[in-house]
């Protein structure tokens, strides 16, 4: 299964919503996170890859859902992040190649 | 898709904006450091507050290179008045479509008078590092801040209370050991800023060094003595102009349209408010003018 990290950005987080601005140039407009979406954020980490089925089950038992029910969303969450440059997936930047 | 934030917090901005400035010179592989701003929190010489601006000192020889590379990034050059295009000559100002905040890229820090290329070799050798904005970026060491941070009071406008009140507490809140004491001297010295900051290394505990006078040390005291007054700022042109003063007389009297602009953005468009704000800079500069003149008295007698 397709695993995923952070892209090299720089992030805050108080609680409410997530900010994000990705560090590679030209400066692009930071990014808003809130709900859901802060969680699957939170979800990631900056050098560890985690797969998409550790994600979910943190999320899930972040907001007490059947992880069942969310992980499709969260894979199409995953590869909107991906598309804004935010997260990489190694696995898919290979199949790119 | 995530989306483009629309109300980006000054909070939040500034934090962002010094993680992405650091990177973008590290990338550059070009050495950079944060002060002042969040730094000085983090060492614990001020109460932790936003920062509006991003303060970083590079190396003189990597100035232009750290700015142009910020400019291609999307930074553009704040739009400045005519004196302060003539008088800032430490630090450039740049602001981005969507960021509330600007980012300052200094060549040298003002009150340190040793060459600044030496200045920020020793700043450099003796940098702390710390995480912003989950990025780990690099700022002064404690020593070291404790210098810039005095510097950036006694250096600021003595109308805004503020300045005086963090050195207050710069003061109050900084205990050195001996050995702290002696390392703070040695590094004033090693940076220039044992003469300007005489007063605030002996209020530390530090004798204070046999005096040395320049005239660099002589415009730092006249600045400070005369409050750094815009009228302050005026006069130290005019003396330095040559044969530009009358065009420096004719703006310090009769600033642009533009410049009003600047400095007075909620000032009406109309040429009765123009007028008004010229002549009420007269009544300000009038006032702060017989400090100024004393300031350079004192200063050309060697206090």
């Amino acid at each position: 299964m397709t695993a995923w990290l952070r892209s090299p950005v720089a992030w805050v987080d108080d609680g409410d919503r997530v900010v994000i601005v990705c560090l590679r140039a030209p400066l692009g407009p930071a990014r808003l996170l809130t709900g859901s979406a802060a969680i699957i954020w939170r979800a990631l980490d900056d050098n560890e890859l985690r797969s998409v089925e550790t994600i979910t089950a943190t999320v899930a038992g972040d907001a007490d859902i059947d992880p069942e029910h969310i992980v499709d969303d969260i894979t199409t969450f995953l590869v909107s992040l991906r598309s804004d440059g935010l997260a990489v997936a190694p696995s898919m930047e290979e199949g790119d190649e | 898709m995530t989306n483009p934030i629309a109300d980006l917090r000054m909070s939040e901005a500034s934090e962002l904006a010094h993680a992405w400035v650091q990177w973008q010179c590290r990338a550059l592989g070009i050495r950079s450091l944060l002060i002042k701003g969040p730094g000085l929190a983090h060492h614990g010489l001020r109460e932790k507050r936003v920062s509006s601006d991003v303060d970083v000192l590079v190396h003189p020889a990597d100035f232009d290179v750290a700015v142009h590379a910020l400019e291609a990034a999307g930074w553009r050059r704040r739009v400045s008045t005519f004196a302060a295009d003539r008088y800032t000559l430490h630090s450039v100002a740049l602001t981005a479509p969507g960021w509330p905040c600007d980012v300052d890229v200094h060549r040298f820090y003002p009150g340190f008078l040793e060459d600044p290329a030496t200045v920020f070799d020793v700043l450099w050798d003796r940098r702390d590092s710390f995480t912003l904005a989950h990025v780990d970026c690099e700022i002064p060491d404690r020593l070291s801040a404790v210098l810039v941070l005095a510097l950036h009071s006694l250096r600021s406008r003595s109308s805004d209370p503020r300045h005086a009140s963090e050195l207050r507490t710069l003061l109050a809140r900084v205990d050195l050991d001996a050995d702290e004491r002696v390392d703070l001297a040695a590094l004033a010295a090693a940076t220039g800023c044992d003469q300007t900051l005489s007063d605030v290394l002996s209020s530390l505990g530090i004798p204070r060094p046999p005096l040395q006078d320049s005239p660099a040390l002589r415009e730092w005291r006249l600045r400070v003595d005369s409050g750094a007054t815009p009228t302050y700022m005026w006069f130290s042109l005019f003396r330095r102009a040559g044969h530009d003063r009358f065009a420096v007389l004719r703006h310090a009297l009769w600033p642009s349209a533009a410049d009003l602009r600047i400095m007075y953005p909620d000032l009406p468009a109309t040429p009765a408010a123009r007028v008004g704000a010229r002549v009420r800079r007269w009544g300000r500069g009038l006032r702060a003018f017989p400090r100024v003149v004393l300031a350079a008295r004192r200063t050309r007698n060697g206090r």
